[in-house]
């Protein structure tokens, strides 16, 4: 009850105070009993201290007067009051349980805030602006009067508890829900602000990076200026050396100028003292014509006396001259006749021998002539015995096989007619009126099973057809042969083209049969050639020859025959190894051969070539390297019976 | 009654074939071929005792045959292998080295020699 009056009473007083006297002693005053009613509705939790320790920040000597006094022998909540007071804050300050700031120490209200944070310490301040930080703060009104505002959040936060009644000493309590909006909407202001300088921040430095890079194109602009100015003043120095050494020169024309210019003077000084001797020495050269003139007169008489003597001299000169001459040209023409009478001679022996030497070789070459027609009837029997030789082996190999046919035909035949023989002598011993025919037949036909009479017997036509071809193949193979021997013809015969073609085939069978195929494509009749039939022949087996020579491994020859109107042509192709151009212009020469040394002769295509020309016909040849080789024949014609 | 020894006889000529037979067909199984691959098609079928070949015959030659038989019967017993024809060369030398060639006949042939030599290069089996 007491209290409660006490507190009435100082409410009251609070208020009388507030109405009534102005004057900053009693706003001090006010200012103790607000803090000393703070203190009392305020609530330190757990705090058993004994005393409440009260600290004024200030300097202010009579604020502090008026409160101490107001303070006196007060006691809140029974408890002493212990005031200290500070100029500054010290680190006790943490131990008090209120800190009153003064106006003249806001300065440090952010500070103490700071330290005493969580603390259960109340900070009173007089006239602090941020409402933010406030706890209890005195204010004074437009009218004067010093009223308080609470800010409950911050005092909570200190774990401090507010009574009622404080709110009902006039205090208003701070909105912390707009001062939070304030503060969000200054933030954000500010925020904007520091938006708006960062951009300007950004152009300003994009200014600066490219006031700089002019900078560097200035700078080097300047480098590059004062290379050109170092090199020009170079050039000023190595200008002004070089004036420098043509200063010297003109200097020193200019000192031998001098010299020559005295030079100039002495010289006319001494034309003058000269001058004057040639004038001295011309009255003297007067004088002496003078006297040569006189001379001469005598000399002119004498002369005429002289020439008449010398007239008399120079004929008798002449006379003697004329004498020597004589026999001089006397002399020489003797010498001469010597020297020409000699050099017949020699040329003579000359002669002689030259003559001599000519009668020698005469008889050498004569001689080699002879050798060398020796030689070509050799070589041209050579070709023949050649191609004899070609025939006989071609002809042995033929023959070998009919004449097997024949020998071992025959061999054969005898054997089947032996095996036969007794079957027919049994046979033929059987009589009509024989008794047991039946047995004696019997008996035959055992003796056929034993004897294989049906096999002999079956056997025998067929080897007698053998041994026939055998003898018939014979025959031809002679007959070509005597073909080909009959070179040396007198008269000319009816030839077949077609029959020497095939008998040179034959011959050359051996030779191709395995690796070489033969087309004959023979024309319809082709007429009757007027020629020599071995000739002719020869010249089939010599193409025949070469085209199988030309095939190495595989190929075919083509045989193709035609009648035309005047001519028949022989075509023979092969697909061998060909001939270039250069072997083609001389294939027809006499000794020419591809062949290598002993393997042929070279005359089987010039001999060719001369028979086609005595039938006078004509021979060709096309070739392409490695695609083959044409020969081309085309023999005249008699127009009499044209046979194939 | 023994059973007869199989002859093989090449030869290109038919004739040949046909007088051969006939020669030999009492003596000895005659088995005939026109050419060196009819040959080899034959020796697949029958087991044959000796071969006789000719030498000069299209497409394939003696020599070339026997090369193919060494190929493909390594282990023929040697002196099986006939050829005849009209003279030797290096071909034939050859063959008598390298594929087992026992004899060379030289055509034209006799039958009595001709048996002989075929009954020797049989024989020799048997030792």
């Amino acid at each position: 009850m007491i209290a409660i009056v006490r507190k009435a009473l100082s409410i009251t007083a609070l208020m009388i105070l507030s109405l009534s006297v102005n004057g900053q002693v009693k706003r001090d005053k006010i200012i103790g009993q607000y803090i000393y009613n703070f203190a009392s509705n305020i609530s330190w939790p757990n705090d058993n201290s004994s005393a409440i320790r009260l600290i004024l920040l200030s300097s202010d000597l009579e604020v502090i007067k008026e409160i101490k006094s107001v303070l006196k022998n007060q006691k809140i909540k029974g408890k002493t009051i212990d005031l200290t007071v500070m100029a500054k804050p010290q680190k006790s300050i943490t131990q008090a349980h209120l800190i009153f700031i003064a106006k003249d120490k806001l300065a440090y209200y952010l500070e103490i805030f700071d330290q005493i944070e969580g603390r259960p310490i109340l900070l009173v301040s007089d006239s602090y602006k941020n409402k933010n930080y406030v706890m209890l703060n005195l204010y004074d009104t437009e009218n004067e009067t010093l009223k308080f505002e609470i800010n409950k959040h911050n005092i909570l936060n200190q774990n401090l508890a507010l009574s009622d009644e404080l709110l009902l000493m006039g205090g208003s309590e701070i909105d912390v829900a707009k001062i939070y909006y304030k503060s969000q909407r200054s933030l954000r202001n500010m925020e904007k602000e520091i938006n708006r300088f960062n951009n300007k921040l950004e152009s300003l430095s994009i200014e600066i990076t490219k006031s700089n890079s002019r900078v560097e194109q200035q700078k080097a602009v300047i480098d590059s200026q004062k290379v050109i100015q170092a090199r020009q003043a170079l050039k000023i120095v190595t200008d002004r050396q070089l004036f420098e050494q043509q200063l010297q020169r003109i200097v020193m024309m200019r000192d031998s100028l001098k010299a020559s210019d005295q030079e100039l003077e002495k010289q006319q000084r001494e034309i003058l003292a000269s001058k004057q001797v040639l004038e001295q020495q011309l009255t003297n050269i007067d004088e002496i014509n003078k006297q040569i003139l006189l001379k001469n007169k005598e000399l002119k008489e004498q002369g005429t006396i002289i020439g008449e003597q010398e007239k008399r001299m120079q004929l008798s000169y002449v006379i003697i001259s004329l004498i020597i001459l004589l026999i001089f040209i006397t002399l020489l023409a003797y010498r001469q006749k010597r020297k020409q009478h000699q050099e017949l001679n020699i040329q003579k022996l000359k002669v002689d021998t030259i003559n001599e030497e000519l009668t020698e070789k005469n008889e050498e070459l004569n001689a080699s002539l002879e050798e060398i027609k020796r030689m070509q009837q050799e070589m041209i029997q050579n070709e023949k015995m050649a191609s004899l030789g070609l025939l006989t082996a071609g002809i042995a190999h033929e023959i070998n096989n009919p004449i097997n046919f024949v020998y071992a035909g025959i061999n054969s035949l005898l054997r089947d007619f032996k095996d036969i023989e007794p079957i027919i002598k049994k046979v033929s011993e059987i009589k009509i009126d024989d008794d047991n025919v039946g047995e004696k037949l019997r008996q035959v036909e055992a003796l056929k099973k034993e004897l294989e009479f049906d096999e002999a017997f079956n056997a025998i036509p067929h080897i007698i057809n053998d041994i026939q071809l055998g003898a018939d193949r014979t025959a031809e193979i002679v007959k070509g042969l005597r073909n080909f021997s009959q070179t040396d013809q007198k008269t000319r015969m009816p030839v077949l083209i077609h029959d020497g073609l095939d008998t040179a085939l034959l011959l050359l069978k051996s030779k191709y049969k395995n690796h070489i195929t033969i087309e004959k494509k023979y024309g319809k009749d082709i007429p009757v050639i007027d020629g020599f039939e071995g000739k002719l022949n020869q010249v089939f087996i010599n193409i025949l020859s070469n085209a199988v020579d030309a095939i190495e491994t595989k190929g075919t020859i083509k045989i193709t025959t035609k009648a035309e109107p005047n001519m028949v042509t022989i075509s023979v192709k092969d697909d061998g190894c060909g001939m270039d151009q250069a072997v083609i212009d001389k294939i027809f020469d006499p000794f020419f051969t591809t062949k290598p040394v002993g393997q042929g002769t070279g005359l089987g295509l010039s001999i060719s070539y001369g028979i086609i020309q005595e039938h006078g016909g004509t021979i060709e040849v096309r070739s392409e390297k490695e695609e083959g080789t044409e020969f081309i024949i085309k023999l005249p014609h008699s127009t009499k019976h044209p046979m194939s | 009654m023994k059973d007869k020894f199989k002859i093989l006889y090449v030869d290109d000529e038919v004739s040949n074939l046909r007088i051969f037979k006939d020669s030999f067909r009492r003596d000895f199984e005659v088995i005939l071929a026109e050419s060196g691959n009819e040959a080899l098609k034959l020796m697949e079928e029958h087991t044959v005792d000796v071969v006789i070949t000719d030498q000069r015959m299209p497409y394939m030659t003696g020599v070339e045959l026997l090369r193919e038989i060494h190929e493909r019967y390594p282990d023929i017993p040697p002196h099986r292998l006939i050829i005849s024809g009209y003279s030797k060369n290096s071909d034939i030398e050859r063959a008598f080295e390298s594929y087992k060639l026992f004899k060379f006949i030289s055509k034209p042939w006799r039958y009595a020699e001709l048996k002989q030599i075929i009954l020797d290069a049989v024989e020799k089996r048997i030792y």
